[in-house]
């Protein structure tokens, strides 16, 4: 199973990279940073820096990265009749989606954690903070990404519903009360960052702890990544 | 090295066929792409005969596990194909969509499907696999730069590499050169005669002769008819033909012609008259002198059913 996924996100990785998404995706990246270098210059850098990285990053270019990678990972295949090549082969589906997974998830970290680590540097608020940034944006890369394999299977108008998913609910409904933040990977990943912001003068409504975090995370992948399984088992194959 | 490796070792042929469709049907909302279908396939080349849109893709589809039946059963190498992906070890898909991993080489795709039909030698097959389909393993463009009959071929090392028990192939002929038509041909008979079933879908008669195949023909999502390409010819050629003869007075010679030998049928319509015959050179030898007996001045013959559709036409309301 191992030598199969590493063949998958070997192959995957190669497709999901195109020149068009490098690019837009690099430029928000490279905003991300810019916005930071402006934050160092403000009043209070830890509480402008922590409220960057969590708008603009956490809530923005890290569902969207994911988003854009995940979706395309199994999406894009099905949709052009490329993923019969690989659904007829004698590999199992869990292979299939897991590789999907790592191949968005790795593709994530690159396009948004590892921007946000930049900026969150830049902002020159310390080293506990930019620990934060990097294992929050990541969590929520690796969250992100499983359910939007997905959505990729499941839609092919799947940029339009994600995009929706992320605006609505993420950044709406789901922050309109204890029960439903429990279901929104953005409250996961502005908890996790708060740990590890004390000098950043912000509170953050319905947090979690870090190991709520992390466990609301893992749960919310491994919905996502049970999903994509079962789709990947009835679905129509072109 | 195993056997698949190898490469070249050939399928203990078997009794049992590769293949069984029992009264198989399918539909996608109202619409019934395939209806009460049945037929067994054994090693060998077997070609599927339709017209397009006769349902032969669906049943490509459904016999590789694509897409389920909504009615009946389906058996390959004696499992049901859907659920059971250890089954695609045996199993090799051209599939008739021209898509392909664009930005990857010929080599690399070949290699990857080798890789994960679970070859430990997939650099080797993977090239072995390529210059079969006479395409170089070491032509470092893209795939996005092939022309389509070098992707068609592409497809066809993918399904081969891994010498997979059952080929199917949908339409493999589309885009290749008269030249290459014959080298795939000759590859394709050349799996049968390892004990390799193969199927092959075409909506091209000419096509299925030179495979010197068995055939299996579908239309309108029916069972049209089956056998020997030789059996499928005849039936073909024996059916009623129709011929419009336009000619003045058409009712006069309509009357005629009906007690004329090989006329089974005849009626008049606002362009001359239509008859069905069952032998139309010789109809052509005596429809002149029938119309010069009855005084008639006939303008033009024209043959009206020579076409493939209506020849699946008539073996459809044959056989029900």
């Amino acid at each position: 199973m191992v030598r199969e996924i590493l063949t998958l996100v070997r192959m995957q990785q190669r497709l999901l990279l195109t020149r068009g998404r490098v690019l837009a995706l690099g430029s928000l990246g490279a905003v991300v940073v810019l916005l930071a270098a402006i934050t160092a210059g403000a009043d209070d850098p830890p509480t402008a820096a922590f409220q960057l990285i969590r708008s603009v990053g956490l809530a923005g270019l890290v569902p969207v990265v994911s988003l854009v990678f995940g979706s395309a990972t199994l999406g894009d295949p099905n949709e052009d009749g490329t993923l019969v090549h690989l659904w007829l082969r004698p590999i199992s589906r869990w292979s299939l989606v897991l590789s999907s997974w790592i191949t968005a998830s790795l593709t994530g970290f690159i396009f948004a954690t590892l921007p946000l680590v930049v900026a969150s540097a830049v902002t020159r608020v310390g080293s506990s903070f930019i620990v934060g940034t990097a294992l929050s944006s990541a969590l929520g890369v690796l969250a992100y990404s499983a359910l939007f394999v997905a959505l990729g299977l499941r839609t092919t108008r799947s940029l339009a519903w994600g995009l929706g998913y992320i605006l609505l609910w993420e950044g709406s409904i789901g922050q309109a009360g204890t029960g439903l933040s429990r279901v929104a990977v953005r409250t996961y990943t502005s908890s996790l960052l708060r740990v590890f912001s004390d000098d950043a003068d912000v509170k953050i409504k319905f947090a979690t702890s870090s190991l709520g975090a992390v466990v609301g995370a893992a749960l919310a992948s491994a919905i996502g990544l049970a999903i994509g399984r079962r789709l990947l088992s009835v679905i129509d194959t072109a | 090295m195993s056997a698949a490796e190898s490469g070249r070792a050939a399928v203990t042929p078997t009794e049992e066929p590769t293949i069984t469709f029992d009264t198989v049907s399918k539909w996608f909302g109202a619409v019934v792409a395939v209806s009460d279908v049945s037929f067994s396939v054994w090693p060998g080349v077997t070609a599927l005969l339709g017209p397009n849109g006769a349902g032969k893709s669906t049943v490509m589809r459904l016999l590789c596990g694509l897409t389920t039946p909504s009615k009946g059963s389906i058996t390959v190498l004696g499992h049901p194909p859907r659920g059971e992906p250890e089954l695609y070890r045996h199993i090799g898909l051209v599939p008739q969509q021209d898509s392909v991993f664009e930005p990857i080489t010929a080599r690399d795709f070949v290699r990857t499907m080798a890789s994960l039909s679970g070859l430990e030698a997939a650099e080797e097959a993977a090239a072995g696999a390529l210059t079969e389909v006479e395409l170089d393993p070491a032509d470092t463009r893209p795939l996005r730069m092939y022309s389509k009959g070098m992707r068609q071929r592409v497809k066809i090392a993918a399904a081969i590499v891994h010498r997979p028990q059952l080929v199917v192939l949908d339409e493999p002929l589309n885009g290749l050169d008269p030249r290459q038509r014959l080298r795939m041909i000759e590859l394709f008979s050349t799996l049968g005669e390892q004990g390799r079933t193969v199927v092959i879908t075409s909506h091209i008669l000419e096509e299925v002769e030179r495979f010197g195949s068995r055939v299996i023909v579908i239309a309108e999502g029916r069972l049209a008819a089956e056998g020997d390409f030789h059996t499928i010819r005849t039936l073909m050629d024996d059916r009623p033909h129709q011929v419009r003869i336009i000619a003045t007075p058409a009712r006069a010679l309509a009357g005629a012609l009906l007690a004329t030998e090989g006329v089974v049928g005849a009626r008049v319509d606002d362009q001359g008259v239509i008859v069905d015959v069952t032998d139309v050179a010789a109809f052509r030898r005596v429809v002149l002198p029938v119309a010069q007996s009855v005084n008639a001045r006939v303008e033009a013959i024209e043959p009206l059913d020579e076409d493939l559709e209506s020849v699946f036409r008539y073996l459809v309301s044959r056989r029900w």
